[in-house]
């Protein structure tokens, strides 16, 4: 049953024969934590990447560094990797304070936004590069080269040199080299932001079987919220220099924490409150019933928690008061699996504009132009503060 | 078929003809004044030396045995000498000028845009004087009884009252001196395009800043390292100029040698075949070179 030869060398965490999905694979050692105390990052001239950052990574988790370009997500990877200093405040991996450790002693590796291979060298040696940093021997070397070329399935192209390979061959090489050093930690800066669409989504998927399958700790930067939430465990949304947010990508995405965060994970229904009295809310598109009882200045509805119907018919659960309102169609996008609708309501002399993804079931869609009924559940109305600072 | 054969061929026949019409001019101008010129030239390094000087048939090898030292009064080392000289010097100013050169350039590389400019331009600036104005302010330097010459006596470097000019030693340093901005120019274009991420790279895979170097900085900068070199070796190999006025009669270099014979000395099959032979270590320091750029990796990027 299985292929492998009696000869076959003693198992690396690489040298399994395609192991079913999902099966976790015994790790080369065991993963590491992250721990960040008070972590402030200030350039000489007073500009202050991060302010006072902290933050603690599980062992063998898939954390993502989410947030726009200039947050600080990139200097905080680079002060996991030793590449920056901090300005302040401690970094320890694995219990291990390593705040002052230089990049070529810490069992971390990075995966490079641009790659970074060495382009005099071949992909094999490009592989084998941090090996024979570490003084190992030619042969053992030579084996986990091979082994590892299997475990990205780039095993034909392991004599050509770097200039002759894909955008996507090259991404594989830069993570195949940085986990070939079986490193505590695996850090990736935007390894997949230069990659096409479709190749881009393949190597999510790869990746996040690879992590799953090593069971090493994985810290992943990106600007692109999608990405982040498909890849990780736990995400940090960073602005400023400042953590807004930790969390799965279930709350991060569904319980913002503020007004930043939901703006950056996609979210467009938002409307300023006025006024609040008890569980009701006053703002631009009415007054909406809410079950949440945090205080906030903004109410968030995400556009798949509409409700919409036909003006006349009864409502999508009779027996609970649910927030109604009439709008019209002024947008409609087909998306094949759910359709986005882009609709207008008129309150008085307030004038907004609503967000409603209604998945794709077949019945009939509404056209532009048309009447809707819109309702929103209570507990589908959230509030934010909108100080970006509430983590 | 046949009438488009012959549409075409007319074609083909206006296109040549055009092409030859607009190349004609240049090729002809480089025939006249460089493939002529330097045929009579490699000619006369096979003739004989008339008595006054004036090379004449019949064709011998006579300028090669002089060149190699064979006079009439016997053998000499006197021109080996000075071939070595040149070698050496060329070689020597080359590895000096290579080793000021590349923290010159990454420095400069690494500092403010606005510093950057400034400083390349103090690179060049002072190669806009003169070859021969600057010579002679070396003289003014090294010339016995000057500040520099006293402390290198006091040092036990020189013999007292001797000086530091005329010597060996103040030609590699005029050859220092005058080809330093030809290596910091192009080491600099290539540092400035340095992939920083290469370096970042290597520090992350466990490479000690030593090892880093040579792994992710010096092949990166090779290209520059290259053409640097084939700019500074092969006229240094020639130079006429620092050698005749800071070397003072005992340290000629080839080209010195080459401008007596067609000059004082009289004797222009020797100078011919000296500066044929200057033409063939050309071309062997270019293949050199360029053999070295490909074992070192340099891809077809390379310079030359």
């Amino acid at each position: 049953m299985a292929e492998r030869s009696p000869t076959a060398a003693p198992g690396g965490p690489f040298s399994s024969v395609e192991s079913t999905t999902g099966s976790e694979a015994s790790a080369a050692r065991e993963a590491s934590s992250i721990s960040l105390k008070g972590i402030r990052k200030e350039y000489p001239g007073g500009v202050v990447a991060l302010e006072s950052v902290d933050l603690n990574i599980r062992a063998g988790e898939f954390f993502t560094l989410l947030g726009p370009s200039g947050c600080g997500k990139t200097t905080l990877l680079r002060m996991l990797a030793g590449l920056d200093e901090p300005s302040a405040g401690t970094l320890s991996i694995g219990g291990v304070d390593v705040t002052d450790t230089p990049p070529h002693k810490r069992s971390v590796n990075t995966v490079f936004q641009s790659y970074a291979l060495f382009p005099h060298l071949s992909v094999r040696d490009n592989i084998a590069f941090g090996l024979k940093m570490r003084g190992m021997a030619r042969a053992e070397r030579e084996q986990k080269v091979v082994e590892i070329a299997e475990f990205i399935k780039l095993g034909s192209l392991i004599d050509r040199r770097v200039d002759q390979l894909s955008g996507g061959q090259r991404q594989r090489i830069a993570l195949a080299r940085a986990l070939i050093c079986e490193p505590d930690v695996l850090l990736l800066d935007e390894p997949l932001s230069a990659l096409d669409a479709g190749l881009r989504s393949q190597l999510q998927v790869e990746l996040l079987r690879t992590q799953k399958r090593l069971g090493m700790t994985f810290v992943f930067v990106t600007h692109d919220q999608e990405e982040a939430m498909v890849m990780s465990d736990r995400i940090a949304v960073l602005n400023d220099g400042i953590i807004q947010q930790i969390g799965s990508p279930q709350e991060v995405y569904e319980r913002p924490a503020n007004l930043f965060v939901a703006r950056f994970m996609g979210h467009d229904n938002l409307f300023p409150i006025s006024a609040r009295e008890g569980m009701t809310v006053k703002t631009p598109i009415g007054t909406l019933e809410t079950e949440d009882k945090n205080e906030g200045r903004v109410a968030l509805i995400r556009p798949e928690t509409l409700e919409l119907t036909a003006p006349g018919a009864p409502s999508v659960e009779p027996g609970k008061q649910l927030n109604m309102l009439m709008c019209r169609v002024v947008e409609r996008f087909y998306r094949g699996s759910n359709v986005e609708y882009r609709l207008s309501h008129q309150h008085g002399e307030q004038h907004s504009e609503l967000i409603a993804e209604i998945s794709n079931t077949g019945d009939r869609l509404f056209r532009v132009g048309d009447e809707v009924k819109v309702e929103i559940y209570p507990e589908d109305v959230i509030m934010l503060s909108d100080d970006e600072e509430g983590a | 078929m046949n009438q488009v054969d012959v549409v075409w061929r007319r074609r083909r026949r206006r296109e040549t003809r055009h092409l030859l019409m607009s190349v004609l001019p240049g090729a002809l101008w480089i025939f006249i004044f460089l493939v002529l010129p330097s045929a009579y030239l490699m000619s006369v390094a096979f003739m004989t030396n008339g008595g006054f000087g004036q090379p004449q048939l019949p064709l011998t090898l006579d300028a090669f045995r002089n060149l190699a030292g064979f006079g009439f009064l016997g053998w000499s080392p006197g021109n080996l000498y000075t071939l070595w000289r040149s070698v050496f010097q060329s070689v020597i100013s080359l590895g000096l000028v290579v080793l000021v050169a590349y923290p010159v350039a990454w420095y400069i590389s690494m500092c403010r845009p606005r510093l950057r400019a400034i400083m390349l331009l103090a690179v060049v600036v002072p190669s806009w004087t003169n070859q021969v104005i600057r010579a002679f302010g070396w003289m003014n330097l090294l010339s016995p009884g000057t500040t520099l010459s006293d402390l290198a006596a006091r040092l036990g470097l020189i013999a007292p009252n001797m000086g530091l000019f005329p010597s060996d030693f103040a030609v590699t340093l005029g050859l220092v001196y005058n080809f330093l901005p030809f290596m910091v120019l192009p080491l600099y274009a290539a540092f400035e395009k340095l992939d920083h991420a290469q370096i970042e790279a290597a520090r992350d895979l466990y490479a000690s800043p030593l090892r880093t170097f040579f792994v992710a900085v010096l092949p990166q900068t090779l290209p520059g390292l290259l053409a640097g070199s084939v700019l500074v070796a092969i006229p240094a190999f020639g130079m006429y100029v620092i050698p005749e006025l800071l070397g003072g009669g005992r340290s000629q270099m080839l080209g010195n040698l080459v401008a007596s014979q067609f000059g004082d000395a009289a004797n222009w099959p020797l100078g011919a075949a000296g500066a044929l032979l200057m033409l063939l270590a050309t071309f062997v320091g270019l293949l050199v070179l360029r053999r070295m750029g490909r074992r070192l990796g340099g891809g077809s990027e390379m310079v030359i």
